[in-house]
């Protein structure tokens, strides 16, 4: 595995999972050791991707990304990032291409003698630019025309296409328009006070449209009026926030704060619930945090 | 030290745990949360190549179980221990039998639109996550953003990404380096910018 080439071909071999079980822990033993090579990978990783995005690749590595696009969210995502990338890209000037010509222009002084040449030729052009710009008037005027025929049809496409959005939602709405499933408060406790017990992960049926849940407040954290809560995903994304909450005594007299979350933002995962204190001066202070995993049928 | 901000997915990890885990990739609470998140990222990296989904759940798992290691076992380098870690995880994933979502299936097996309105949707979504996109580049230093797109542009021409490399005084490595956690970081921000445009745009229908 001495040469570029060489190096490049196990990459291109690996991420196709074409290596032997073997080939395959001795190659991850190289990259995981090398932080160069694991970026090296990385890149031959998004170039393999470009291609198959430009149809530039081969029918096997075509056979082997679409297979892992149907299989996987996470490739569907990424491709779908790199395609947006790729636009983006493609939008704009390429890197160092204003410089490189703008030095170029300026070259110094016109020689005295060829000064009446260039006036005249100065002249010319801007004869022709004025030409360019009444014909192109003339266009942009035509185009504009066919434009706004354009538009108007395409909006009523798009009038017809919502009315029939609508009738098929109001379908699906009276298709769907079962009793929903109720399940039973499922009872949270904090984990900035929890010690290495595992909080027992929150089993949504399906169905179910929203999940009561019991957050558990210790003793000395009630002196509040009002308590904010709020769900983010394990990577601080705020899915869900609810102000206004008021603890109530259980019927074991623990202090309890009861909330319902839309179901439907309760995806198999890791969550946060973070729940603050809102003092009478509107201060909010953090009392609370509970971790909980999801998990669906 | 108290500002750093760590996504982390510490299910049923405990505090202490966490902070131990922190401690032992570095001693300055702000390096640690940045080797964190660089270790993060490759790890998704690495369930992804050897087709171990979802990525990030599998890459918290793997914290998590360091962690909860460390408190009781002798472990001198943790980077080496947490890739053995994630390499246990590959084989115990490709134990188990593959489970899908309904919400997870490819669009292939969803119910299709017309041709016409699906080309119109595709459109329409694909502008909007250019626009997502753009916003996130926007919000990066001018440095980063200028180093990204050179580096994107040029992406698969090695002798170009040598010159460029150059051009900013670092290696082809440290480029590459640079490149990726800008890229990952924007990867995150679109999607999340997405999420909400079409959680927004939910609500609206429904009102």
């Amino acid at each position: 595995m001495s040469s570029e080439g060489e190096q490049k071909q196990w990459m291109t071999r690996y991420l196709l999972g074409e290596l032997s079980p073997e080939e395959h822990a001795s190659f991850e033993d190289r990259y995981l050791a090398d932080p160069d090579l694991f970026e090296q990978l990385a890149a031959a990783e998004d170039e393999m991707i470009h291609a198959y995005l430009q149809g530039e690749c081969s029918a096997s590595e075509k056979a082997v990304m679409e297979k892992r696009i149907a299989a996987s969210p996470d490739w569907r995502q990424k491709i779908e990032f790199e395609r947006t990338l790729m636009d983006h890209v493609s939008s704009v000037p390429a890197p160092g291409a204003v410089g490189a010509f703008s030095s170029a222009s300026a070259t110094g002084e016109i020689p005295r003698a060829r000064r009446p040449l260039v006036t005249a030729l100065r002249l010319a052009a801007v004869a022709v630019w004025l030409l360019v710009v009444l014909i192109g008037g003339m266009w942009l005027i035509i185009t504009n025309l066919r434009l706004r025929q354009e538009l108007a049809q395409v909006q009523a496409q798009k009038a017809d296409l919502e009315r029939r959005q609508r009738e098929m939602q109001q379908q699906l709405a009276n298709l769907s328009a079962k009793p929903p499933l109720a399940m039973a408060p499922f009872v949270l406790t904090s984990h900035l006070v929890r010690d290495s017990n595992q909080q027992k992960p929150l089993v949504v049926p399906p169905g179910v449209t929203s999940v009561p849940l019991q957050l558990s407040l210790d003793q000395g954290l009630d002196r509040f009026p009002i308590y904010a809560a709020a769900l983010e995903t394990a990577d601080g994304t705020r899915l869900w926030q609810q102000s206004n909450l008021k603890s109530q005594p259980s019927a074991n007299q623990q202090l309890m704060i009861a909330i319902e979350l839309p179901a439907g933002f309760l995806k198999r995962g890791s969550y946060v619930l973070k729940l603050n204190g809102i003092s009478s001066n509107h201060k909010p202070e953090e009392v609370a945090v509970y971790i909980f995993r999801v998990t669906r049928p | 030290m108290e500002n750093v901000n760590i996504s982390t997915g510490e299910r049923g990890l405990n505090r202490a745990d966490f902070e131990g885990l922190l401690q032992r990739l570095h001693p300055d609470r702000n390096s640690a949360a940045e080797t964190y998140e660089e270790l993060r990222r490759k790890l998704i990296r690495f369930f992804r190549w050897n087709d171990c989904y979802p990525g990030e759940e599998l890459a918290d798992q793997t914290f998590d179980r360091v962690a909860r290691k460390l408190g009781n076992t002798q472990v001198d380098n943790v980077p080496a221990f947490l890739w053995g870690v994630a390499r246990n995880i590959v084989r115990e994933s490709r134990k188990k039998p593959p489970t899908m979502n309904l919400e997870d299936l490819p669009p292939l097996h969803q119910p299709q639109t017309a041709h016409a309105e699906l080309s119109l949707v595709e459109q329409k979504v694909r502008e909007l996550r250019l626009q997502c996109l753009r916003k996130c580049l926007e919000q990066l230093r001018a440095s980063d953003r200028e180093l990204f797109l050179a580096y994107e542009y040029y992406e698969g021409k090695s002798r170009n990404t040598r010159q460029l490399a150059e051009s900013f005084g670092i290696t082809v490595g440290a480029l590459q380096v640079r490149a990726h956690r800008v890229k990952h970081r924007m990867e995150k921000c679109t999607l999340k910018r997405f999420l909400a445009v079409g959680k927004s745009f939910q609500k609206e229908q429904e009102s």
